[in-house]
């Protein structure tokens, strides 16, 4: 049956381009979107998983580190390292904040980390020193390249002078980029008096981890917690307001998947109306007619997904390039929804011309 | 040996509010071996006939026995594999499917009724060496002739040994010389098969071992 369904389909060679490009062009709306929706959503919690700290600790009230900037005193910082099982803490300063840049301003992720311990800094280095000294920044290599700066230039940031030095990669979230400075330029520059956004708690090995956050959380004015439980707070912040923006993105590229592979089919398809008719005069079974019109929707639905994930895979390799602060990612996720989409894409998309098959008359086929 | 028996066979199509009676009270037998003819103007009821005894239409009244079985209780089901095991077809109109070769159109009979590509290709081969196409084995339909494209379908007609063969104005579209080849290959084909043939071709009637005329729906015995 597998080999009347390629003929059928090769023998409209004009309609089988048309219908694997159609397909093809549904599934880069598909993958591209998916890609981008699970790229973003690695991000945003990417600063947070790297950073070698077990616990964070916020201001009273905040569980996670976008819905609202948080204020911590750094007084706080010599009570907790009292706390059996504390190694280490540190100061962090992460916001959101607009920089001019060359005459542009551009909205950034600024952060003010540890530059000794390098607790907080970037984790991922393209070009340049890993850690910062003085008046020197690591900037995100996207941001860089979109403003053609380079290691050793130097910008200027609310009336300071800083000079870039080094690159770094994955360091951009939600279309913004991350700007790496020491703590302590930071709290010269915006005049702070031993106040943090966040502290960074690293425990001793073996240490009891949800002991030393009950303790923190015994401190008043500050909420700790895991880091992997703000990863998730963080997430589901961003969930409420990116999930259903791309997953109506996803919808409306499967739904015209469909249609596309709906039309393809249904035409080759009712195109071979009689040749089916023939077939069932002749005796063949309701399942050996349902395999060919499947076969032909399978190879057009196949087609069309390894058409779509080589063109995603040059048009996100290009939009990640190309696009500051774009993440999106083709992985074997990506790649396992949209084939399960296109199966999906396949199985509504015959439905019509086989229950148009199947109500064929053999009787038609005698009268000619 | 009867191998298809109609016992006061109706059919009525309607079609709204109309009813148009096509055959009326038609009672015949059929034996293994015999080549009947079934004769009668366009409009007869020849091709409804055909469909009926082909189990392709179900009367609206009357019986249908197939070697020994009875049709009309039978599911589309059931039909439809009492079609593909016992029935082979010829049509006016050759009904090959225009995208596979000659072999594939043949060995296509075989593969519907469960066997493998690979044994209904082989089994293919005979047949068609048999109805004097073995040269033309990877031919598309397209580029055969009229005649070609008939011996074809009766190569596939023949493919899973039926008892009984149907063939509607099998020489309708052939010249003279060539629609008596195929009447012939038929009847040699089908020597011991019950053969059942419509046609306008009075010529035809010199091979049959019987002749059934169909006028206004009603089956009159010529011979």
């Amino acid at each position: 049956m597998f080999t009347l369904a390629l003929k059928n389909l090769l023998s409209e060679k004009g309609r089988l381009v048309l219908g694997v490009a159609g397909v093809a062009f549904a599934n880069t709306l598909i993958m591209f979107h998916v890609a981008m929706l699970l790229g973003t959503f690695s991000q945003i919690t990417k600063h947070i998983e790297k950073t070698d700290a077990d616990i964070w600790v916020l201001q009273e009230g905040l569980s996670d580190v976008t819905s609202s900037t948080s204020f911590v005193s750094g007084s706080n910082i010599e009570a907790i390292r009292k706390i059996d099982g504390v190694e280490r803490v540190t100061g962090l300063f992460l916001y959101y904040t607009s920089v001019k840049i060359r005459q542009k301003v551009e909205n950034v992720f600024l952060v003010g980390y540890d530059s000794e311990s390098g607790v907080g800094g970037p984790w991922r280095l393209a070009k340049g020193k890993s850690n910062v000294e003085g008046d020197e920044i690591i900037m995100d290599e996207s941001l860089a390249k979109s403003e053609a700066l380079d290691v050793g230039d130097e910008i200027n940031i609310s009336g300071h002078k800083l000079k870039i030095a080094g690159l770094s990669k994955e360091t951009s979230a939600v279309a913004t980029q991350y700007i790496f400075i020491s703590k302590e330029s930071v709290l010269d520059y915006l005049n702070l008096n031993n106040i943090y956004n966040y502290l960074l708690v690293s425990c001793r090995k073996r240490a009891d981890i949800g002991g030393v956050l009950e303790e923190i959380n015994r401190i008043k004015g500050v909420d700790a917690y895991t880091r992997q439980k703000l990863a998730e707070n963080t997430l589901r912040f961003w969930g409420k307001f990116l999930v259903p923006l791309l997953t109506t993105l996803v919808i409306v590229s499967f739904l015209v998947g469909t249609t596309v592979i709906g039309i393809v089919v249904h035409n080759i398809t009712l195109h071979k109306q009689k040749e089916y008719g023939i077939l069932l005069a002749l005796g063949a079974s309701s399942a050996s007619v349902c395999a060919i019109v499947l076969w032909q929707g399978a190879f057009v639905g196949s087609s069309g997904f390894i058409g779509g994930a080589l063109i995603s895979a040059v048009a996100i390799h290009i939009a990640n390039d190309t696009i500051p602060g774009m993440t999106a990612c083709l992985d074997h996720k990506v790649l396992a929804i949209s084939i399960l989409l296109t199966w999906l894409m396949i199985m509504f998309s015959t439905i019509a011309p086989l229950a148009r098959i199947l109500k064929t008359d053999p009787f038609e086929i005698f009268r000619g | 040996m009867k191998t298809l028996e109609t016992r006061a066979v109706t059919k009525i199509f309607k079609s709204g509010s109309t009813e148009v009676r096509a055959l009326t009270d038609i009672s015949l037998s059929f034996e293994a071996g015999e080549l009947t003819v079934v004769m009668g103007p366009s409009g007869s009821g020849k091709t409804t006939l055909l469909s009926i005894l082909g189990c392709v239409l179900s009367p609206t009244s009357g019986d249908i026995t197939i070697l020994g079985q009875k049709v009309n209780g039978l599911s589309e089901k059931e039909r439809r594999r009492l079609r593909l095991g016992k029935i082979g077809f010829i049509f006016q109109d050759f009904n090959l499917l225009d995208a596979l070769t000659v072999r594939e159109n043949v060995a296509m009979a075989n593969q519907l009724r469960g066997d493998s590509r690979a044994a209904g290709l082989k089994n293919s081969e005979k047949l068609l060496t048999d109805v004097g196409l073995c040269h033309r084995l990877d031919f598309l339909p397209k580029d055969l002739s009229q005649g070609e494209k008939q011996r074809v379908a009766i190569a596939r007609a023949f493919m899973n040994d039926p008892n009984i063969i149907i063939a509607d104005e099998p020489t309708a579209n052939l010249d003279s010389r060539t629609g008596q080849d195929i009447i012939a290959k038929i009847g040699e084909l089908g020597e011991n098969k019950t053969t059942i043939i419509a046609t306008h071709d009075e010529r035809i009637t010199q091979l049959a071992d019987r002749v059934v005329r169909i006028e206004d729906g009603r089956a009159v015995e010529m011979s």
